[in-house]
């Protein structure tokens, strides 16, 4: 651990013993009063035709497990504290270790009827498109997996959380509403990110940039009937060659830009969201510094409440390494890799059944053209990928 | 037209007016009973709150205004997502449906940005848990009993 992260750990216990001794001296009643504990426990099934995807999934899968419980403590009206333990297992991408989600102190400067403005300190969610800040909590997403266009599981801790500091405010006129959220600080880059970053497991150590910002806006009409969002991200890694390298210590930077719309009615939502996202790679020397990309993704999503139990989506999610090289021609020529590494089309048919507001049972299924998205981590070597596949998944899940 | 033809369209025209003043009756009923089956919102006695507005109403039960006027922590109550009343209630009060607020409220609670309501099981619960906690606000249906809580009009 970074001393900066270090810093941020010891600054957050000093400000959580403060303000629980401040609050247990001006208040003779009991100070969890206002504690709440909230968790979700997910198990998903996966069986693909060809790739792997969430493990071993060409022989059926059983290696998506999600288990989270978070707790959220208002010790004065404008502060609160609130952390979220979390163990994932997802093939050879996550083993199940567990970590902290997300561990911050909030204070609200204001806190009136039609404007918030507040401060998050600690390990902050980013703020990115629709789904990115509750990504790992089954019910909240629209499907077993998430368009993986926008949201690619194979690189999420890079998406996932900031180390930092995060200032937000809402505000409503009338039906309108405006919530703002940026985030500043380092983002989390997993030891084994250079497989997915760099193409091959490195000798040396992929580190996160200390100063990354995540924006987003969000416009709101009518309670959420019509929903408008806007997300800029500034990121960067730093790569550290060991002794006896193939590269010199590089630099990877980049930015996405996500437009998120979203229509809802009473019993049914259409969703879409684009994104644009260079990559620069410096300073390695070739042929890394060769492989900048235009990373270009978007899904059009329909989703059709049914009843209160039965829920069906459809959706269409299309990604591509390169903008101006969406078949793939130009890097397969470079790389001498097949062309459908460089893109995937996926439709996706899922059904969702709420046996209670707790319990839900899901299954979905998935035409994919391309192999972008997949980790290079579980199907090694590369080229042996095949571009017409399939995934069938079933995911069952409880939440508290 | 014979005397007896002549009674039995009298007749009839008795019967569609007693057929109409039936139906408008039983219009009135069904008018006056969903108008006495309404929801309204409750609040814990000694809170003291002028009436919300239909944003102030929405504000407090998507979380987002935290606390009364006096400082006091809005401690929010709501019955299952599926329960006929809390349907109700947020489509016709708030103005929201119900899955809605629960993208809202799960959000909050999962990415760590703020705190839900506290889910009471039954309108029973619901009122007995408004009467004794401090800050709390609920809804129940309207007619219903309300000794120990005060109601709270929506404008």
């Amino acid at each position: 651990m970074s001393a900066c992260s270090a810093l941020i750990r010891s600054y957050l216990l000093l400000c959580v013993m403060h303000s629980v001794s401040v609050a247990a001296s001006e208040t003779s009643s009991n100070p969890f009063e206002n504690l709440t504990i909230h968790g979700f426990l997910t198990q998903a099934y996966v069986n693909t035709s060809e790739n792997n995807w969430f493990g071993d999934s060409v022989d059926g899968s059983l290696a998506f497990t999600e288990l989270g419980v978070n707790a959220s403590l208002q010790l004065q009206p404008n502060l609160r504290i609130a952390a979220q333990g979390l163990s994932r297992r997802a093939g050879k991408l996550d083993n199940g270790s567990p970590r902290l989600d997300y561990g911050l102190l909030d204070y609200q400067f204001i806190n009136g009827v039609d404007k918030q403005l507040g401060i998050r300190i600690g390990r902050i969610k980013n703020p990115l498109g629709f789904y990115n800040d509750t990504r790992d909590v089954a019910s909240t997403r629209p499907t077993i997996f998430l368009p993986q266009s926008i949201y690619p599981d194979r690189i999420r801790n890079l998406q996932l959380s900031s180390d930092g500091f995060g200032l937000y405010a809402n505000y409503e006129f009338g039906k309108n509403a405006l919530f703002m959220e940026m985030n500043i600080g380092r983002i989390r880059v997993d030891e084994e990110s250079d497989l997915d970053f760099l193409g091959f497991d490195a000798p040396g150590v992929l580190h996160g940039k200390n100063l990354n910002i995540a924006a987003r806006i969000m416009y709101e009409y009518d309670a959420g009937r019509i929903r408008l969002g806007l997300t800029g991200i500034d990121f960067g890694m730093r790569y550290d060659a060991a002794p006896a390298d193939f590269f010199a210590s590089g630099r990877i930077s980049g930015n996405s830009w996500i437009v998120s719309a979203e229509y809802n009615s009473e019993f049914w939502s259409l969703t879409s969201e684009y994104m644009y996202q260079p990559v620069e790679f410096s300073q390695f020397g070739l042929p890394l510094d060769a492989n900048d990309a235009k990373n270009e993704g978007y899904y059009l999503q329909g989703q059709y409440r049914i009843s209160d139990s039965w829920t069906l989506v459809l959706r269409y999610d299309a990604s591509f390494q390169n903008s101006n090289d969406r078949d793939g021609n130009a890097r397969a020529a470079v790389t001498g890799l097949p062309e459908q590494v460089f893109f995937s089309k996926d439709t996706t048919l899922g059904i969702r059944w709420d046996i209670s507001s707790q319990l839900t049972v899901r299954g979905d299924y998935h035409y994919v053209d391309g192999s972008f998205w997949i980790a290079a981590r579980e199907n090694q070597p590369l080229t042996n990928t095949e571009r017409y596949w399939n995934i069938f998944s079933l995911l069952i899940s409880y939440n508290f | 037209m014979t005397h007896s033809e002549l009674r039995e369209q009298f007749v009839s025209i008795r019967d569609v007016r007693r057929g109409l003043i039936v139906l408008l009756l039983s219009m009135a009923c069904v008018f006056f009973a969903s108008h006495t089956s309404a929801e309204q919102i409750i609040i814990n006695q000694r809170v003291d709150s002028a009436p919300l507005t239909r944003s102030s109403a929405r504000a407090i039960f998507s979380m987002r205004l935290t606390h009364w006027p006096n400082g006091t922590l809005i401690r929010v109550f709501v019955l299952d997502d599926r329960h006929p009343l809390h349907r109700s209630f947020t489509k016709k009060v708030l103005g929201v449906f119900p899955y809605q607020l629960r993208k809202v409220w799960d959000r909050r609670i999962y990415s760590g940005i703020g705190q839900a309501p506290v889910r009471v099981a039954s309108i029973e619960e619901m009122l007995q848990r408004v009467a004794s906690t401090p800050g709390a606000i609920g809804y129940i249906n309207d007619g219903g009993v309300t000794t120990d809580v005060s109601l709270l009009s929506v404008d």
